[in-house]
């Protein structure tokens, strides 16, 4: 099984655009797209603009990334 | 780390084992078999030999092998899916055996398939014989990447940048990667004599997108066309690899190089 090569980053979205896309202003300035991971589609996760989330980027193309995990917030109620 | 002359010796048995299991699924491997059979044999296989297979349960992975067929890059969990004449399919799986593991892949052809594809299969085979030629103490691991991207870039392969190969002993992926281009990014590890390392080259004809599913793991190219994968688990010597999972055999049988 061949070990994958990511960078993982924190980052808060800033626009929710089509096709489950967002744009993500990373810790340090960076500002990249993003799309949600196969796993948070799996389990219904919604990501809205405000959230913090990590992401997971490879270290050949610092343009996209995908969204891994949204942080806990006590901003609105719990997803099912 | 280096492996200790104990976890050698254990390497050494497991790795055979593990070339035991890839004969037995490629000899399978043919048209009208399903891949849950596929990977129903590597489970049991495993365990038959006093092993058990490292990819089950691994960072959450749920099954014994990855089986990525056709535009299947790595690491796709086995799915209800019957091959097919002209499709290629990769078998890579990974055995503990007293505590310790080894890892290999092999990408097959089933029945005919293209030139163009097996040219893929061929160039990457090759790239892996030539990074395990440059496994030896006082090398680079940069040594290893150039000669793999040097292979594939000859044979117009794109290179999948994200998957490297890695060191491995007590634990499936552990210290060093070993990526399969040379990065430029850090003064480049030097290998040590008794280290484990896996090499293994994953290469493409067409685009390097990677499309990732819906499970979280299958991996495979955006622009549908196929990609090859090879991999060995070998053991830095002094004056060269010690090879722990041969599939030269395997890869003559199938008439790929």
């Amino acid at each position: 099984m061949s070990d994958k090569q990511v960078i993982e980053l924190d980052g808060t979205v800033v626009e929710a655009l089509p096709n489950t896309t967002f744009r993500i202003s990373l810790e340090g300035g960076h500002v990249i797209l993003a799309h949600i991971s196969g796993k948070m589609r799996m389990h219904y996760i919604k990501i809205l603009p405000g959230d913090k989330v990590k992401v997971e980027m490879s270290p050949y193309d610092v343009e996209k990334g995908r969204i891994v995990y949204r942080y806990p917030t006590n901003k609105r109620p719990s997803d099912q | 780390m280096a492996l200790s002359p104990d976890q050698i010796t254990s390497m050494r048995i497991g790795g055979e084992k593990l070339v035991q299991i890839l004969s037995t699924l490629v000899d399978l491997a043919r048209p009208g078999v399903n891949l849950l059979e596929l990977e129903a044999v590597a489970k049991q296989e495993a365990e038959a030999v006093g092993g058990k297979a490292s990819f089950m349960g691994y960072q959450g992975y749920p099954a014994a092998s990855c089986l990525s067929v056709n535009e299947g890059i790595v690491h796709c969990i086995p799915t209800d899916y019957t091959l097919k004449e002209g499709d290629v399919i990769t078998i890579d799986m990974g055995l503990i055996y007293q505590g310790i593991h080894t890892d290999s892949a092999i990408t097959v052809p089933i029945g005919k398939v293209d030139p163009q594809t097996m040219h893929l299969l061929a160039g990457t085979y090759q790239s892996l014989l030539a990074g395990v030629a440059q496994a030896k103490a006082g090398n680079t691991v940069d040594h290893i990447s150039g000669a793999i991207e040097q292979v594939l870039t000859d044979n117009n392969l794109t290179i999948f940048k994200d998957f490297t190969g890695h060191q491995i002993g007590t634990q499936l992926h552990e210290g060093l990667i070993i990526p399969n281009f040379v990065t430029g990014f850090e003064n480049s590890p030097v290998l040590k004599e008794n280290m484990a390392i896996a090499i293994e080259p994953i290469a493409g004809l067409g685009s390097s997108s990677v499309h990732y599913s819906e499970d979280g793991w299958t991996a495979t190219t955006v622009d549908k066309k196929p990609a090859a994968h090879y991999e060995m688990t070998v053991i830095i010597g002094v004056d060269g690899p010690e090879i722990i999972t041969p599939i030269d055999s395997l890869v003559q049988k199938l008439k790929i190089s």
